[in-house]
């Protein structure tokens, strides 16, 4: 399959169990009808960092998706959390940040934090998807140095989905 | 769990491959389109849904304005403030993922300006102007900066906070 290409079949979102950390309740809502609509059946939600933390160490999830700005723990520190394998309640799991802000330095910041992917807001269900299939599909090795842990890095296209933006022009 | 390429020295580093158990439990394919049809049409209700909230929170807002008018001598009291902080910071999150970038443009503007102010006192009049730039661009189904008179309004509120700044310094 073309991960690039999420109109193929039928994936078992049934058999997964996303996380969903943003302090935006109505943006939470969105992306878990999203995933419904995938055919998720179960999904948790946190609103900050260190809730989705807390969470962790109750439940274990399949992938993550979290927003970056939010209080008190952002979603970089949770990101630095989560790969920290000495504490991480699951170091190895599928992270993906979805951001309104998305300038290189930010992907490249969200990368450095051990990211698999980053998502630009607005994104549409077809990006979502698309993210999805390439994590899937195509995952990283994880690289453990002094002062990294995470997904490999050394890659020429950090998965991103930020070019098929719903709006245009008014 | 794959341990590989252990490199000694200076750079050392470890390669590890995890079993990839989100690929186990999902299997093959991809998301139907039907799936994908069905989340598209649920998107659009959502924005529509996001212009009815905002407008409720552009009136409180706007309350929260008249209250800091209406008693200009006195200080803001910290709860007032961390209801505009809120406000602001809703809409430049939420603006952009419901199709509304243009909201959040201006939102985030308006956290620019509260952010140089956090210690200060806040001018009515600054945050007037970007409510009514708010207004103004949902009023005529204003999306995206790629629009002459949307342009015009984030240089004006742009220029009206750099002014707020040099008065500081």
């Amino acid at each position: 399959m073309n991960a690039a290409s999420p109109h193929y079949g039928n994936y078992r979102f049934d058999k997964i169990f996303p996380l969903i950390v943003d302090d935006s309740a109505h943006i939470r809502k969105l992306l878990k009808d999203v995933l419904f609509c995938f055919g998720c059946t179960r999904v948790i939600e946190a609103s900050d960092g260190s809730e989705a933390l807390a969470t962790l160490k109750q439940s274990r999830v399949d992938v993550i998706f979290t927003n970056w700005v939010m209080s008190p723990m952002d979603g970089i520190e949770f990101l630095k959390q989560m790969r920290n394998p000495d504490n991480s309640p699951d170091p190895y799991v599928p992270i993906i940040m979805i951001s309104a802000h998305s300038t290189l330095d930010h992907i490249k910041r969200s990368r450095d934090a051990g990211a698999n992917a980053f998502l630009t807001k607005p994104f549409t269900p077809a990006s979502l998807a698309r993210i999805l299939a390439t994590i899937i599909e195509a995952p990283r090795p994880f690289i453990k140095t002094k002062t990294y842990f995470g997904p490999d890095r050394r890659v020429k296209d950090f998965p991103q989905q930020s070019e098929d933006r719903r709006v245009a022009a008014a | 769990m794959d341990q590989q390429n252990k490199k000694p020295g200076k750079n050392d580093y470890t390669i590890v491959i995890p079993p990839n158990s989100l690929k186990a439990k999902i299997g093959n394919g991809g998301v139907s389109k039907m799936s994908l049809e069905m989340a598209n049409s649920l998107v659009e209700k959502y924005e529509n849904i996001f212009i009815s909230k905002a407008n409720i929170v552009i009136q409180n807002l706007q309350k929260a304005c008249n209250e800091i008018a209406e008693n200009p001598t006195e200080p803001i009291s910290k709860a007032l403030r961390t209801i505009i902080e809120n406000i602001s910071h809703e809409l430049k999150g939420e603006g952009a993922t419901f199709g509304h970038p243009l909201i959040s443009d201006i939102a985030k503007n308006l956290n620019v300006y509260l952010e140089i102010h956090k210690a200060l006192p806040l001018n009515p009049i600054v945050l007037k102007a970007h409510i009514d730039a708010l207004h103004v661009i949902i009023k005529h189904g204003i999306k995206s900066k790629d629009n002459a008179i949307a342009n015009e309004l984030c240089t004006s509120l742009e220029n009206i906070v750099q002014k707020s700044l040099e008065q500081i310094i």
